[in-house]
């Protein structure tokens, strides 16, 4: 059994530098995105096939003038909703625990992007495939961390074994819950998704850092939802059947009548 | 958030295609097996659509992935002769549905022809139908789903699949409704065939079933943005005209007594529950990415 790879993003200690988000964009050969001023610090405004990770500036409307910080990317769910929608196996999850989209083999269908529950992967139009962070697989076989967590000023970022990393939460959650005994942060990623490979220690609700509060499998469901839709359509088709065989009933009886 | 599309046009007409065709398919096979020599003709005339809009749709899908040459990922895993297949994943059970389909449409339509002309072959093109039927009706249940898998708030909800299939059922019943009328015309006749009035009156239930069904999606998914959106100001004018009025209310109360009208009312009435099938998809597609 081959160790579970974990990275622990504490959202206390960053700083917002973006030195993870150029670190990326180094390391994977990403090139630079023209963008423009949107209102925010937050640059780029959003993820794209080119940006992998990117540090989120979100103003909470409480009349207080802060500022949280989440340093957004793919969070490698151990139940990845990508591995399970991708039609041609590209999406697949490893036995460290890493998730990665084969671009060789992605035919840029899109279901994962549609189906992400934390609106991760994303789009190329130059490659026609679906990209996104692939946790520095190259660096994580040879022993090293991934660029952002190399590259972090701040200890914001630790990357490790699984076991090891969730400790370090736990150790760090004890240390901030002292400063403040009401309002314990919560290790968001442990539990949830079958455990995320990127846990964040987080003071506030999840929601405040725009994410689900109780993230889900979206295609839980999905048996319920087709026999939902096979129900009435089969009972339309057993009425149609009813309607003919009565209506070729009638007619044959007036032409054989009409016959005699 | 801001949200790019994902899922376009193409993908709008697939779903809009893969439900008529199916659609024209369960008609036939229900003529079919329980129609008798009354309803030949409407079981021809389904099975003689079924296969093209399915593999037009198929088309649409294939040219408009991100890299249309690699399609085969989708039948075939690395490595020679072991097929592709994902049971979590509705696309890859989609794929398998309508490879299936249009191949077991194909055959049916064949048979159909060789038992018109020849008049053997009915028992096989009847066995083939059944089985081609149920890859149908999983067919027109497909499309819902893919997109009811999602975590989209618009989409993921459990009528989406039942909104989805009873519409493709109405496509199909008026795509045998058109093609029978545009006969019709062709040979200049007054009045359109009584069968065919009747597949009206039939549409008439189903669209209302279809309407009860949607008014319960709007109902069910009232407390999302975009659901609002789709009924409100910006796809507002294509959802209450287009798909409501022109592609519901007006060929329910068309066929609602089922009586012989022209021809060409009843190939334009039938071209509405078309479009408004296509614009019901093509709304709720957008809608759940805007």
């Amino acid at each position: 059994m081959i160790a579970k790879k974990a990275m622990l993003i504490d959202v206390s200690k960053c700083i917002a530098c973006r030195a993870c988000q150029v670190a990326c964009k180094q390391w994977n050969q990403l090139p630079a995105e023209k963008t423009h001023f949107t209102g925010s610090y937050q640059n780029p405004p959003r993820l794209s096939a080119t940006t992998w990770t990117l540090v989120n500036f979100i103003e909470p409307e409480d009349g207080e003038t802060r500022w949280l910080f989440r340093k957004q990317q793919c969070l490698h769910c151990t139940e990845a909703t990508c591995v399970l929608v991708c039609p041609t196996g590209a999406a697949k999850r490893r036995e460290d625990g890493i998730v990665i989209i084969d671009q060789e083999a992605c035919t840029g269908c899109k279901d994962c992007i549609e189906s992400c529950p934390f609106n991760t992967p994303q789009y190329d139009p130059e490659t026609g495939t679906v990209r996104k962070c692939t946790f520095c697989l190259d660096r994580v076989e040879n022993g090293l961390e991934p660029a952002c967590a190399k590259a972090c000023p701040t200890g914001a970022i630790t990357f490790g074994e699984r076991e090891e990393i969730l400790q370090l939460a736990r150790k760090r959650q004890s240390i901030l819950a002292e400063k403040n005994p009401a309002d314990a942060p919560r290790i968001y990623g442990e539990k949830e998704l079958g455990g995320l490979g990127v846990m964040y220690l987080l003071p506030e609700k999840a929601s405040a850092y725009g994410l689900l509060e109780n993230p889900r499998l979206p295609i839980r469901n999905v048996v319920f939802k087709w026999i939902v839709g096979i129900i009435p359509a089969a009972a339309v088709l057993y009425g149609i059947r009813r309607y003919l065989r009565e209506k070729k009933t009638v007619a044959g009886v007036k032409s054989d009548s009409g016959g005699d | 958030m801001e949200h790019h599309i994902s899922w376009g046009i193409p993908v709008a007409f697939d779903l809009f295609l893969a439900g008529f065709g199916a659609g024209a398919l369960l008609l036939a096979v229900v003529a079919d097996l329980f129609g008798g020599k009354r309803y030949q003709k409407i079981m021809r005339t389904g099975a003689f659509i079924a296969p093209w809009p399915v593999l037009l749709g198929v088309i649409l899908l294939v040219v408009d992935l991100g890299n249309p040459l690699r399609f085969w990922e989708f039948l075939l895993r690395k490595g020679p002769g072991i097929l592709m297949f994902n049971p979590d994943s509705v696309m890859s059970i989609g794929v398998w549905l309508l490879t299936f389909f249009v191949i077991l449409s194909l055959v049916y339509l064949v048979l159909c022809l060789v038992s018109w002309v020849f008049a053997w072959g009915a028992k096989l093109r009847q066995l083939v139908g059944v089985v081609a039927f149920c890859f149908a009706l999983l067919v027109t249940v497909y499309t819902g789903v893919l997109l009811a898998a999602t975590p989209n708030p618009l989409w993921n909800s459990v009528l989406l699949p039942a909104v989805f299939s009873i519409s493709a059922l109405s496509t199909g019943i008026a795509g045998v409704v058109f093609v029978l009328a545009l006969g019709r015309i062709y040979k200049r006749a007054v009045k359109i065939d009584p069968f065919v009035s009747e597949l009206e009156k039939i549409n008439s239930r189903v669209i209302g079933l279809l309407l009860l069904i949607i008014i319960l999606f709007v109902l069910a998914g009232i407390g999302s943005a975009q659901m609002r959106m789709i009924i409100g100001l910006r796809f507002g004018f294509l959802w209450w005209v287009g798909i409501v009025g022109l592609g519901l209310i007006v060929p329910l109360l068309f066929g609602i007594k089922g009586k012989a009208n022209k021809p060409q009312a009843s190939l334009v009435v039938s071209a509405l529950v078309l479009l408004g099938g296509f614009l019901l998809r093509y709304v709720i597609l957008m809608g759940g990415q805007i």
